[in-house]
């Protein structure tokens, strides 16, 4: 049985690609929120090529990286949580949005455990670490980017450890039709962007 | 309706083992090509989340032009920054010799191809 839609639909399926219309227009004003953080790391490392390097160097690579996996995975889980729903199986949705929601937990930890290690060592936003003029200069641009850049990415991952334990409650609580899966797809969406975003930092902040 | 795409698990398989690939690769001196690299694996990456967890490519084209307008906007606008500061004279603000320059400007060395600006700012002549 098709639910009922809103009123100023004309059918179920018109209602949920608008709400997937509008949560892509919102992913991709996200995206352009990120594109200003990205596009100044660009400009910036072009001028400061060789400084930059240096400062990936002195990242946590090892913290970074395991982050990159355990996100992936959080990924992989909503994906199969999606899957799941969509054919019914209930409680395999919510075993893997559970393990979504642990690994975003778990990502948090280890993004406080990085920006700690690097407190520790006094690199702060806008703190000069270099002695001479281009190199200091380059140190402020490249470690508050960094500091700003990923500090926006985790308050994203928040953002949607929230929304997705929403969902995961009115699912175990038997609250959502199967029809409308795209509140529990629009959740993973966002989920999936905030994955994409990371893809992207990995490598600039950590890599190479 | 359960849409036919690559089985997740396959696709964070995928994911993993390119991701693995990159942090390899980061212990291998490649010079210039590292990021470049690094960045051509991150696309790889996120084309399968983009493609197999977000499904794009089996949304309407209404929304697969709202992804692709993001998309080219983030492009356009790091690669015109990117332009920009690859080509102009050293900035006073992104480059190091600050000093030196201010000292080779008060020592009256003009800069190449900026005489409007050391005769004061004036409007250059419209000879036509």
């Amino acid at each position: 049985m098709s639910p009922t839609p809103a009123r100023h639909f004309e059918s179920a399926s018109q209602q949920a690609h608008a709400a997937r219309f509008g949560m892509w227009v919102f992913l991709s004003s996200e995206l352009l929120l990120f594109a200003g953080l990205f596009a100044l790391y660009a400009a910036n490392r072009v001028a400061s090529p060789a400084e930059f390097r240096a400062f990936i160097e002195h990242a946590q690579k090892l913290l970074g990286s395991l982050n990159t996996v355990v996100l992936l995975l959080s990924s992989t889980f909503a994906a199969c949580a999606v899957r799941a729903f969509e054919r019914g199986q209930r409680r395999l949705c919510l075993f893997s949005l559970s393990g979504t929601l642990i690994l975003a937990v778990a990502f948090l930890a280890i993004k406080l455990t990085e920006y700690g290690i690097h407190f520790r060592e006094g690199i702060f936003p806008g703190r000069v670490l270099e002695s001479s003029g281009h190199a200091a200069h380059a140190s402020v641009l490249f470690w508050t980017l960094y500091f700003v850049t990923t500090g926006l990415h985790a308050l994203h991952v928040f953002v949607g450890l929230v929304v997705l334990g929403f969902v995961a409650v009115a699912i175990a609580r038997d609250r959502l039709a199967r029809e409308r899966v795209y509140v529990l797809e629009n959740a993973t969406l966002y989920w999936h962007l905030v994955d994409v975003i990371w893809i992207f930092l990995w490598p600039l902040y950590y890599l190479a | 309706m359960p849409k036919r795409t690559l089985h997740p698990l396959l696709a964070g398989g995928l994911l993993i083992a390119l991701a693995l690939s990159s942090f390899g690769l980061s212990f291998i001196r490649l010079g210039e090509f590292a990021l470049p690299l690094a960045l051509l694996i991150a696309v790889a990456k996120g084309a399968i989340v983009v493609l197999v967890f977000m499904r794009l490519g089996h949304e309407t084209p209404s929304v697969q032009l709202a992804a692709l307008a993001a998309v080219l906007m983030l492009l356009l606008l790091a690669g015109l920054m990117s332009a920009d500061a690859f080509t102009r004279e050293p900035s006073p603000v992104l480059s190091a010799p600050i000093a030196e320059k201010r000292a080779a400007m008060a020592a009256g060395l003009p800069e190449p191809g900026r005489s409007n600006q050391a005769n004061g700012g004036e409007e250059a002549p419209a000879a036509r």
